[in-house]
């Protein structure tokens, strides 16, 4: 998406060739990230939430979960549902529906990184009964724009995730044959299993090369993008499972977005970025969660900053 | 094709362009037992609130499409692969209203509807950028099945929908729009977008036929 910024074409030609030489404005290489703070826990009023900032780019995420009651949950559609909001706060230009086209290929984009019953097998568990589902719903609000909101976003819903506690509750039968869901005497919470959670990662094509994380300006120097999601192999995460290279690993989003045509070979060779990215932030992000873990669980709100690198 | 990893061929393709008398302009296309109604009015007026200073509005709506999946593929490939083809600068403050119905499900509605659309467009004699037609190949078991029907679609381990818009230089023309679902690797991506080519150029063909039999038919009037 483009956030309007007036350059000179003296402008763009100092970025593209800097990022062509290997050099970007800011010092980073291609495969480089801003530095990117996580925090988790942050809203009370949900179920699990986490705020992520990248750089200058700061976005909230909250998970909800409410009880459905639908007509039969075989045939209801259990996946989780996605809203973005790109508020005015972000940048003028979203003043009033004036970020909804954005808003709505985020929210898109992720709902087909997730549209798939391998990467969260514990969507399986939030059917109660046959009338009766746990639906989970992810905010996701927009605070400041600052390039890159594809992989804030999917870092944020990850991260609000593995925050996310639900109550165990039990199902009785109430009048006329009905069920009814009922908390028990014990009340337990459980999580979800994250482990293979898509990250989505936005390779953008600067010159006839292509970086991820870029910046409002090199967003505004690229011709073209895609938004690469990966679901981690598992030696991503347990390091006594076999080991998978770039080109073994399963991808659950290619998509393209904003103008400009891509030969198929660029095509390839965005996808190798943005796999080789979203690897290296996966893992990054497994290791500073687990350190995280260690901490004693407190009841009210948890909170805890996390410096990424 | 005496290829063992190909099946089946484009199903038989059947228009009727100008059937609906109340329209501007309309196509009833049908390829094999799938039936596609487009009807196009405008470029006609738009109340202020719409009007686009610069450019035409294009409204397209495609009725009566209840399920998930097809509703995907409307958004992201039926309604803009049809809104950018036109060229909306040459009538300003106007608007085009496209109506595209399902009026029978045979295999995916998508590329159906696309090429229904295209045929309305060269009826209605809207000036258009490029023309445009969309081919499906779906794939399971190792073999590779175009235009698959309802049944081949349902025993399909992936998907694939490839837009195409005229081209000198690749056979069946260059790609403007893909959708793919279902699981594949890049090998068999690019070996049913090779298969879908050969496709597009019979489906330009038939709208050449098409157009020339429409206007053979309106000189005849003439002379």
């Amino acid at each position: 998406m483009n956030v309007n910024v007036s350059l000179s074409n003296g402008e763009k030609n100092y970025i593209i060739d800097g990022v062509q030489d290997g050099m970007r404005a800011d010092g980073r290489g291609h495969f480089d990230y801003r530095p990117i703070f996580i925090e988790s826990g942050v809203l009370a009023t949900t179920d699990g939430s986490a705020r992520i900032r990248i750089g200058t780019t700061d976005v909230l995420v909250g998970i909800k979960a409410e009880l459905a009651t639908v007509e039969n949950t075989q045939e209801a559609v259990n996946r989780i549902k996605f809203f973005v909001d790109f508020s005015a706060n972000a940048t003028p230009q979203f003043e009033g529906r004036g970020g909804e086209s954005y808003a709505l290929e985020i929210a898109n984009t992720l709902y087909e990184a997730y549209n798939n019953d391998n990467v969260l097998p514990d969507l399986s568990k939030l059917i109660l009964s046959k009338t009766h589902m746990w639906v989970l719903y992810a905010d996701i609000v927009l605070l400041q724009y600052g390039g890159n909101i594809m992989d804030a976003a999917s870092l944020g819903v990850r991260t609000a995730l593995a925050d996310t506690k639900l109550v165990n509750v039990v199902v009785r039968p109430a009048d006329e044959g009905k069920l009814m869901v009922d908390l028990p005497d014990e009340r337990k919470l459980w999580s979800l299993d994250v482990s293979k959670v898509p990250l989505v990662v936005e390779a953008s094509k600067i010159g006839d090369v292509s970086v991820v994380d870029a910046t409002i300006i090199e967003e505004n120097c690229a011709t073209s993008s895609l938004f690469v999601g990966i679901m981690p192999p598992e030696c991503d995460y347990n390091p006594s499972a076999p080991s998978v290279s770039d080109d073994d690993c399963v991808l659950t989003l290619v998509r393209k977005s904003k103008g400009g045509s891509l030969e198929l070979e660029s095509i390839e060779e965005m996808i190798n970025t943005g796999v080789r990215a979203a690897r290296e932030l996966n893992k990054a992000l497994i290791k500073r969660l687990n350190e995280e873990v260690m901490e004693p669980y407190k009841p009210t709100i948890h909170r805890s900053q996390t410096f990424l690198h | 094709m005496s290829n063992s990893r190909i099946k089946g061929k484009l199903r038989t393709l059947r228009c009727d362009l100008g059937f609906l008398k109340r329209a501007d302009a309309s196509a009833s296309y049908e390829q094999g037992k799938a039936i596609v109604w487009c009807s196009i009015n405008g470029p006609g007026d738009v109340m202020a609130s719409k009007r686009l200073t610069m450019k035409m509005l294009v409204e397209i709506s495609n009725r009566h499409v209840n399920d998930q999946d097809t509703k995907k593929l409307v958004d992201t490939l039926v309604n803009p692969i049809v809104e950018h083809a036109i060229e909306r600068t040459k009538n300003p403050r106007t608007t085009l209203v496209i109506t595209l119905q399902e009026m029978n499900r045979d295999g995916e509605y998508a590329p159906v509807a696309i090429n229904s659309a295209c045929l309305a467009l060269l009826d209605a004699g809207i000036e258009m950028r490029y023309i445009f037609c969309a081919v499906c190949i779906s794939y399971g078991n190792g073999v590779f099945t175009v235009d698959p029907d309802s049944v081949a679609l349902s025993e399909a381990e992936a998907r694939f929908i490839f837009i195409f818009k005229p081209s000198i230089t690749d056979l069946g023309g260059k790609v403007i729009g893909c959708d793919a679902s279902g699981v594949y690797t890049m090998e068999i991506y690019k070996e049913a977008l090779n298969y879908a080519r050969h496709s597009a150029l019979k489906i330009f063909d038939f709208y050449r036929v098409k157009i020339q039999e429409k206007l053979a038919a309106s000189l005849r009037i003439a002379g």
